[in-house]
């Protein structure tokens, strides 16, 4: 019993150390996002038409590679900004994967399989530039959950610029960044504790024989690797590597593993949850894990 | 002092917990308990910057990190407490994971009985598999511990793994090969050894997914077409980092 206590603290506690430089990062640049880029300067910059603007989110994360644990912080800014949710969103949901270290790392795994890596990169692709799409018409600031706007506010009620404390926008000095970093770490920081202790849990209390089960069809393998993948909450950086060791899981299977995760997972789950509108939320959980799911079965029909 | 100062406070101080909990990791050579030890730069650095944060927060007056946030962090240092302080308390075959130090670089081959072994871990046999047409006759000296639980119990069999770490602890995967011949019966399992083996072609009625149990790892790897037979094998102290966390693919292999 205590072994397994161990194990499960040491798990937790490895899964949280991995994530937390990404978040953060992701703290800084947001907040960073938040103070210096004047209110719709980003909005101006990118493509008018929504094509344009969901490409520019997809492919974002090349020259903006961030993991999922980060993104969610710089996202949550790029919204309250102004940025629109048909570029935010796709970002979110791309950058992880569709980055220069995540597309290598997948290579590598996979020895080189480039239908692999390229069902991976669709698997992402297609619910990000459907909800992209979908969430066209949305104004940025509606996705955020409601409370989330003024808990963000200073309690005087004076927008930030009185003389109670809060510096005015562009006079920000370096502790009242690093302040603010730290405050948005502790807030995102809970969730990310809270997937890791769920992850941990998992990994500590299941039985190793349950996963076999699951390869008794390819229905039940790619459901059995998606729910896996969901509740592990592995950084994409690696996963492929875990995905790949399942050698006895089919291909789809596999696939699906690596396609949900980086979009779905339960640190993700109680992040998303904390920032985004409840109906948003059940958006960014059940497209990518129904599109996935749909994409794989269809990859195993086509014997990719 | 009122109730939002003594929040913000609160937050400082789990920060710099959080900072300093890092930081001690990588002071007390513990950190690859965790993670890869190439990230530990990169934890450091966090590390710092949270220390900065934890200094910084109380003089926000318009920071608020909220109690709940407070708390569900305050219960994961908790954990990362308990986790930290429970290293030297493991036992059984948990207790191989757990255990540290420094060793000096090992020839890339060994001799034996005028034979040469080319030195690689149980990860890096597997790759060779992996891209070598026909491994038969490939004479390779492993080091890893002997597992005989789960369905190599039932089997009567035993492997010769290790844990192979990518990232973190929660990409951890056991990684080594059934063994064959007289030696194979001898050692007990958890018991770490040098092992000087040829790959020869899994033997006929061995086939079969062996689902066993290594602490920490989310799954075993077991190659399902060759086994190590053992040529030699002699007890050996676990690696100073018992996990494998490097990978190469041409000699000289991590080992």
């Amino acid at each position: 019993m205590f072994e397994d206590l161990n194990m499960f603290a040491t798990m937790t506690t490895a899964v949280f150390l991995e994530a937390a430089p990404f978040l953060l990062l992701g703290s800084l640049l947001g907040v960073l996002f938040e103070t210096y880029m004047p209110a719709g300067r980003l909005e101006r910059l990118t493509p008018k038409s929504t094509l344009g603007r969901v490409l520019v989110g997809v492919f974002a994360g090349l020259l903006i590679p961030t993991c999922e644990c980060g993104v969610v912080s710089i996202v949550r800014k790029m919204l309250k900004k102004g940025v629109p949710p048909t570029t935010a969103i796709p970002y979110m949901m791309c950058a992880p994967v569709i980055n220069p270290v995540v597309l290598a790392s997948t290579y590598v795994a996979f020895q080189g399989d480039y239908a692999m890596l390229s069902w991976r990169i669709l698997m992402v692709l297609a619910p990000a530039v459907g909800l992209g799409l979908a969430l066209n018409r949305i104004p940025s600031q509606h996705l955020l959950k409601g409370g989330l706007l003024l808990q963000e506010e200073p309690s005087c009620g004076c927008g930030g610029a009185c003389c109670a404390g809060h510096e005015p926008e562009g006079r920000v000095g370096p502790i009242t960044i690093l302040a603010r970093t730290g405050a948005e770490f502790v807030e995102l920081g809970k969730y990310l504790a809270l997937g890791a202790m769920a992850s941990a849990a998992f990994k500590v209390f299941t039985p190793p024989a349950a996963m076999e089960w699951f390869a008794q069809s390819p229905w039940l393998a790619v459901a059995g690797m998606m729910g896996l993948a969901i509740v592990l909450s592995i950084c994409s950086e690696a996963d492929a590597f875990v995905a790949a060791s399942f050698s006895f899981m089919p291909r789809a299977a596999q696939a699906a593993f690596i396609g949900v995760g980086p979009m779905v997972d339960l640190k993700l789950i109680a992040m998303f949850s904390a920032v985004f509108h409840r109906r948003i939320t059940a958006a960014l959980v059940i497209v990518p894990t129904a599109t996935v799911f749909v994409l794989a079965m269809v990859m195993q029909g086509v014997g990719g | 002092m009122n109730a939002r100062t003594v929040e913000r406070l609160a937050g400082a101080l789990v920060l710099v917990l959080l900072g300093g909990f890092m930081l001690g990791l990588i002071a007390t050579g513990t950190y690859w308990n965790y993670l890869n030890p190439k990230f530990m730069r990169l934890t450091g650095a966090a590390g710092v910057v949270l220390l900065f944060c934890g200094l910084a927060l109380p003089f926000d007056r318009g920071a608020s990190p909220g109690w709940s946030n407070i708390a569900v962090l305050s219960v994961f240092l908790v954990l990362a407490g308990i986790s930290a302080a429970g290293f030297g308390e493991n036992t059984a075959e948990a207790d191989l994971f757990f255990s540290g130090g420094k060793e000096e670089a090992q020839p890339a081959r060994v001799e034996w009985n005028g034979q040469e072994y080319v030195r690689m871990n149980t990860a890096e046999v597997l790759l060779l598999i992996d891209r070598t047409p026909n491994a038969t006759g490939e004479r390779v000296a492993v080091r890893g511990f002997f597992t005989r639980s789960g369905d190599l119990a039932t089997a009567g069999r035993a492997a010769i793994v290790r844990t192979a770490v990518v990232c973190c602890l929660a990409d951890a995967l056991a990684m080594g090969m059934l063994v064959s011949g007289d030696a194979a019966s001898a050692p007990p399992s958890g018991a770490w050894s040098e092992i000087l083996g040829t790959i020869e072609p899994m033997p006929q009625g061995w086939a079969g997914n062996y689902t066993v149990r290594i602490p920490g790892s989310i799954f075993t790897v077991l190659d399902d077409r060759y086994v190590l037979h053992i040529d030699h094998a002699a007890a050996a102290d676990p690696p100073a980092m018992p996990y494998i966390f490097e990978f190469r693919e041409k000699e000289p292999y991590a080992y």
